[in-house]
């Protein structure tokens, strides 16, 4: 193994294109109620979303979990969201997109009874509580 | 490209959050995403499992949990409730205690 060491990047030419940005979207499996929600049908609706904007998105089904919920007396609900990321040309970060992305994650919002929903885009997270009828 | 508050804006989000890992690799690397978003909404990510007990209080020291509650929601702009500064204290008080072992050698 005296052979030097090479970049996978190179190699594969697996390069992002600069300026790609990652958003991340949380799908939960529960409301704030504890009660299950239809996930797999958010997690079309998002991947859908990401698709028709971005041109592409991945979801990746995660293990197990449990929250306590204050408001509701300090609750422990159990929890398996789904992230759903999608790699963003810059060009097609914009904010009639967003506004688009804000509609679907408005309307899981309001449907799936959440209390935030969460996005992140590029180390930030962005909490939603607003969500608009429609 | 968007600023952080035309982001926000598009999105109508109610605050944002600087996180620690900012350009996950992978799915340890999504893991760890998700590890961080659950310290800024337990509802988001797994966390650690935790446990709940119905501890008594003092009127006095609720309502100073409930200030210093208030004080935090103000410097963090996220909403704080004197529960989960309770959680904070009490956890962080314990973490810095020398474990059992430790204190025997």
């Amino acid at each position: 193994m005296n052979d030097p060491a090479v970049n996978p990047e190179d190699v594969f030419q697996s390069q992002l294109p600069v300026g790609t940005s990652l958003i991340v979207i949380f799908v939960p499996s529960r409301d704030r109620d504890g009660q299950p929600i239809d996930q797999e049908y958010w997690v079309d609706e998002v991947l859908t979303t990401l698709g028709r904007l971005f041109r592409g998105a991945t979801a990746y089904p995660r293990g197990r979990g449990v929250w306590r919920d204050d408001e509701r007396g300090g609750t422990l609900l159990q929890e398996e969201p789904v992230i759903v990321f999608s790699y963003v040309a810059e060009a097609d970060l914009t904010t009639n997109a967003l506004s688009e992305l804000y509609r679907t994650l408005s309307r899981m919002g309001r449907q799936a009874n959440q209390g935030e929903i969460g996005v992140v885009i590029d180390g930030k997270y962005y909490g939603i509580t607003e969500y608009v009828e429609g | 490209m968007l600023s952080e508050e035309q982001i926000r804006q598009a999105l109508h989000a109610s605050r944002v959050v600087p996180l620690a890992v900012a350009r996950p690799h992978g799915p340890l690397g999504l893991e760890q995403l998700a590890a961080a978003v659950s310290r800024v909404n337990p509802a988001l990510g797994s966390g650690a499992p935790r446990v709940r007990r119905p501890i008594a209080l003092d009127h006095e020291t609720w309502e100073k949990l409930e200030q210093l509650a208030e004080t935090a929601a103000q410097t963090t702009s996220q909403p704080v409730t004197a529960s989960q500064m309770a959680v904070a204290i009490i956890e962080q008080y314990v973490a810095a205690l020398p474990q059992r072992g430790d204190a025997q050698e």
